[in-house]
Parts: structure tokens; C-alpha cells; sequence
């Protein structure tokens, strides 16, 4: 499809949204632009390959649904999305579920990740490495804090089960997921970083058309 | 390493069905600031049909409901009866009135002469030009006080001749508790003094009115009389030419043929006539707890029943007719001032983003 002697390939993020309430097909290309780079990212912050997955189909639907409001303001397309991203994000970690209203919406099914897709989510995510950094802060963990975590955010009791499990009160057993939880931030502080920054240069880079990404 | 990530594809596949099924139902217009989701269109076409049938059948019900008070609930407390005659009552009136007719073609010998200036507009010698000829007949059941109901009648035939018209027939019964009816014959032209002057007589317990248009069937008539009128002169200057008795006996057999035709068309003009120049009114009198009329039939039959049914029928369907013309006017109103409105909303939802 050409717009103004361009091929759509050719179009900015910009240009892409503008054009795509007119000609839905130039959103296809916005989406392949943008698809993979959101569910690495994704992924790094949830440590989930399903729920990284279910966040990047909402967080499309819900840019979909309304590309119509997309104001260029010199930033880009690539930041409008993951400004939504972002917002799908805080939702997922307040609420403990992808909300799927987008999708339903428009009509669209909530898919889920086959066993091959999971891997190369996790291979392009590079989570193991991260898992893996998580794992030995996790263990490096006193124990007291290690098992209240583990019981808290691991196995996702509820803090009086927590209690009974550590046979301690349930306000110690806060205070211990507390610590636990702000250790364990501060040993990833470093390895954030290095990831946010990775972000910011993934959401500026444009990657191949096709839905892959190396 | 190349990762090919097939829910990627999916989720594109799915973008794609969403925004085709969007422009399949909404359709891609760049004036429209925010597309509709096509679920949201589904539902809301959905929605749209039930709300449309439920409006529809509000208006209908509206419509019926507004119809029944208006031609029932009239102003100065009369009640106007939809017309639905009861059966004795049309039965006997009908009867009276054939009766009336019949006597009057039989004995009233004198050419036609069509008594309005509407009907007598005959321009050329073609078929006349008429305006629109209307047979008004109306029924008025009044109910009167104890000991007042001779009075009342005598009043009720004294308007007959007070508006020049003349008492077709009356009858009335009882003993303890008077009733009866009279058919009075007014100019039509004084039919609604008439009914005016009626009703005061006593309480109104129903009213109905009717005005038929009888003017394609008197143009009609009348066609159709000047073609027989012209077959006539035909066959009697064929009697003039006739120069055997075998011709002139089927000549004159062919002319009794149509003057008999002839007499029965002038007979049915004028009896159309009649009842154009001449309104009907059939007033029934009773006095307080009497019956209006003795009754004739006493077990109620089948073809009463559907009688009745078919009357009902058709006052559903008039007052619904009626009410639509109370109803339909406000919701055009209101229908313009909702797309105003919205219109604004609008533009205000626009101005703000």
C-alpha cells in the first residue's frame, strides 16, 4: 500500500497511526514494528512468559481500539505504546491479572502460549540469565525472610497462612516479606538498570517486519 | 538467533479481524474521531433492533392509548363512544333506514333533480363535476331524568323540524321506565347544530359519528347512466328507422332493457343524493335504569359475537389510526430536538478533546 508515493515499510510510528484509522492494515505493520520488543519487555518485568504474552495482546488491543486519540507530539509512536504497556503493567502487579477488557471489546480471544512459544519468549527475553539472578538473591535471602517470601510472593499465601506457616504473628510475618522484598530490590537495583536502559534502546530501535526479532 | 513466535502471529491475525470486522460494520471513516469496537457495534446494532421494536410497540401502544381518549374523552363531559353500535341498535337502524329508502325510490316519482350545487355541476353534458360527497349519519344514545323522558322526546322530533329537516321514524316503550328511538333527517348542513341542539336533552352515554364519501360512486353513477342515456337515443331513432314489425318489436325489447337500466340508476343517484343532502341522526332516549330499547334478540348468537369482534377490530385499529396523529407530530419534535442536542454534545466533546 502506498501513502503519498511511500510504502507503509517507509511510514514513522506516527504517520503509521494516523493512517491506520483510515487503513486498518497500517496498524499490521505498526504491530509488527513494535510486537516483539513489548513482549521482551514484558517478559523481563513479570518473569512470565503467559502473562508477558496476555500484557502484549491487551496492550495492542487497547492501542487498537484507540489509535484515533494518538496525538504526535514528537515522541513517536513507540512511546505512546509503551506508555499503554507501562499503565497494563502497573494493573497486572496491583490487581495480580491481565485485564483482557480491550480484547473482549473488540472481540478478539485471549490466547495462550504453546510450549514452544514459552521458550522462545524466554530465549528472547533472555530471562534465564535473569531468572537465575533472582534465584541467587533469592537464596542469599536470611531465612527467615526467604521463607516469608517464599510463602508470600512464591506460593502466594495469604500473610495469616504465611503466619501459621512460619508459626510467627501475622504482623511479623509483614515485616519479614517486607525486608525480604526491599533486599531483594536493592540486590537487583543493578541488574534493573542495565535492563531499563536495554528498554529505552529497544523501544527506539525499529525491529524487521515479520513478528521476529533477533 | 531468529525467534519466530507463533502467538505474534496470532495476535496480528487477530488485529487484523478485529480492524476488517471494524470496517465491515463501522466502516473507515476518517471524519469519525474514534472508531467503534466491533463487538461494541454488534451489541449496540443489537440493542438498537430491541430498542426500535420496544419504541415501536410503545408508539403503538402510545398511540392506541391517546386515540381512546380522544375520541372517547371529549371536552363538556360527553363521552364519545368509539364507534362500535351495538348490535340491536344497527340492526334496527338499518332496517329503518332501507325501509325509508325503499318507500322513498318507490313513491317518489318525480325526475332526478339533483338538489346541491355540487351535484348538479354537470359541465358539458359529461359526468358531473363534483365536489366531495359525504353521507353523515350519527348515533346518540341520551339518558334522561324520571318522568322526563316524554318531553325529551317531543323536543328531540321538535328539532327535526327546527333545523328543517323532518322525523324519519320513532318508536318508543316501557312502562315504568320509558325508552325509545327516533331517526330524525336534517340538511346536512345543519347536522352538527342538530347534534348540538340533541344533546343538552339528556345525559350523553355515547356518541358516534360517521361521514362515508360517496363521490367516486355518484361519479360512477353518473358515467354510467349517460352511457345508457346515449344507447337510448341510439335505439330510438332505430325505433324511427324501423320499417318491420319483427325490427321494431327487437328494437323496443332492447330500449325496455336499458330505461329499465336507466330507472335504476337515476333511482340509485337519487338516492345518493338523498343521503348527501340529508344527514341521518338516530337518537335513543331511555330514562334512568331503563333499557334503551326493547330488546329483540335475546340469546346472543355467534354471528353477534363476531359482529362485535369485528367492530372491536376495527376501533383498536381507528383509535390507534387517530392517536398516531396526536402521537407523531410530538415524537418528530422530540426527535429533532434529540439529534439538536446531541449535535451540541458533540461538538462540545469534539472542542474539548
Amino acid at each position: 500500500v502506498a501513502e503519498g508515493g511511500r510504502l507503509i515499510g517507509e511510514l514513522d510510528d506516527g504517520d503509521l497511526l494516523s493512517l491506520s484509522t483510515r487503513h486498518p492494515e497500517a496498524f499490521a505493520a505498526f504491530y509488527r514494528r513494535h510486537a516483539a520488543v513489548l513482549l521482551a519487555y514484558f517478559a523481563r518485568r513479570t518473569l512470565d512468559a503467559d502473562v508477558a504474552a496476555e500484557l502484549t495482546a491487551e496492550t495492542f488491543a487497547e492501542a487498537f481500539a484507540s489509535r484515533a486519540r494518538f496525538r504526535d507530539q514528537g515522541e513517536g509512536g513507540g512511546p505512546w505504546l509503551f506508555g499503554i504497556g507501562r499503565h497494563q503493567l502497573s494493573r497486572y502487579f496491583r490487581r495480580g491479572a491481565v485485564d483482557a477488557s480491550a480484547r473482549r471489546r473488540l472481540g478478539m480471544p485471549e490466547r495462550s502460549l504453546s510450549p514452544e512459544d514459552q521458550e522462545r519468549v524466554e530465549e528472547l527475553a533472555d530471562l534465564e540469565p535473569l531468572r537465575a539472578a533472582v534465584r541467587s538473591a533469592f537464596d542469599r535471602l536470611p531465612k527467615g525472610e526467604r521463607e516469608a517470601v517464599g510463602a508470600r510472593i512464591v506460593d502466594g499465601l495469604a500473610y495469616r497462612d504465611v503466619a501459621r506457616r512460619l508459626r510467627c504473628t501475622e504482623q511479623a510475618a509483614r515485616a519479614r516479606v517486607s525486608r525480604g522484598v526491599r533486599r531483594l530490590a536493592a540486590w537487583m537495583a543493578p541488574i534493573r538498570a542495565e535492563l531499563e536502559s536495554g528498554e529505552r534502546d529497544d523501544e527506539a530501535e525499529e525491529l524487521p517486519v515479520g513478528g521476529q526479532a533477533r | 538467533m531468529k525467534t519466530e513466535i507463533r502467538f505474534l502471529e496470532e495476535l496480528e491475525e487477530d488485529l487484523l479481524g478485529a480492524a476488517s470486522l471494524e470496517e465491515e460494520l463501522a466502516g473507515i471513516d476518517s471524519s469519525a474521531p474514534r472508531p467503534r469496537s466491533p463487538r461494541k457495534v454488534v451489541r449496540g446494532r443489537r440493542r438498537t433492533v430491541r430498542t426500535m421494536s420496544l419504541a415501536a410497540a410503545a408508539a403503538v401502544l402510545m398511540a392506541a392509548v391517546v386515540g381512546y381518549v380522544a375520541t372517547r374523552g371529549a371536552g363538556n363531559g360527553t363521552r364519545q363512544a368509539l364507534p362500535i353500535p351495538s348490535p340491536r341498535q344497527d340492526q334496527a337502524a338499518n332496517l329503518r333506514h332501507d325501509a325509508a329508502i325503499i318507500g322513498r325510490a318507490v313513491t317518489d316519482g318525480t325526475p332526478y333533480a339533483p338538489t346541491s350545487d355540487q351535484s348538479s355541476d354537470t359541465s358539458g353534458g359529461g359526468v358531473p363535476l363534483t365536489g366531495p360527497l359525504i353521507v353523515k349519519t350519527a348515533n346518540l344514545s341520551l339518558t334522561v331524568g324520571r318522568g322526563k323522558f316524554s318531553t325529551a322526546f317531543t323536543q328531540a322530533s321538535g328539532v327535526a323540524s327546527q333545523f328543517g329537516g323532518f322525523v324519519d321514524s320513532s318508536s318508543s316503550g316501557g312502562t315504568n321506565q320509558h325508552s325509545g328511538q327516533l331517526t330524525i333527517r336534517v340538511p346536512a348542513d345543519r347536522f352538527d347544530q342538530a347534534l348540538a341542539a340533541l344533546r343538552p336533552l339528556g345525559r350523553v352515554d355515547a356518541q358516534t359519528i360517521s361521514g362515508q364519501d360517496v363521490t367516486a360512486k355518484f361519479v360512477d353513477l353518473n358515467a354510467r347512466l349517460k352511457t345508457w342515456q346515449a344507447q337510448e337515443t341510439a335505439l330510438l331513432k332505430l325505433m324511427a328507422k324501423a320499417s318491420t314489425v319483427d325490427e321494431t318489436l327487437k328494437v323496443q325489447s332492447q330500449l325496455q332493457r336499458v330505461q329499465l337500466t336507466i330507472e335504476e340508476l337515476e333511482g340509485q343517484i337519487r338516492l345518493l343524493d338523498d343521503q348527501t343532502a340529508n344527514a341521518t341522526i338516530t337518537v335513543s332516549l331511555a330514562e334512568a335504569g331503563a333499557t334503551p330499547s326493547p330488546a329483540k334478540v335475546t340469546n346472543p348468537s355467534l354471528s353477534d359475537g363476531w359482529r362485535h369482534a369485528i367492530a372491536g377490530f376495527f376501533g383498536v385499529l381507528f383509535a390507534v389510526v387517530v392517536g398516531f396523529g396526536y402521537v407523531v407530530p410530538i415524537a418528530v419534535a422530540g426527535l429533532i430536538l434529540w439529534f439538536v442536542i446531541r449535535w451540541g454534545r458533540r461538538r462540545t466533546a469534539a472542542a474539548v478533546a
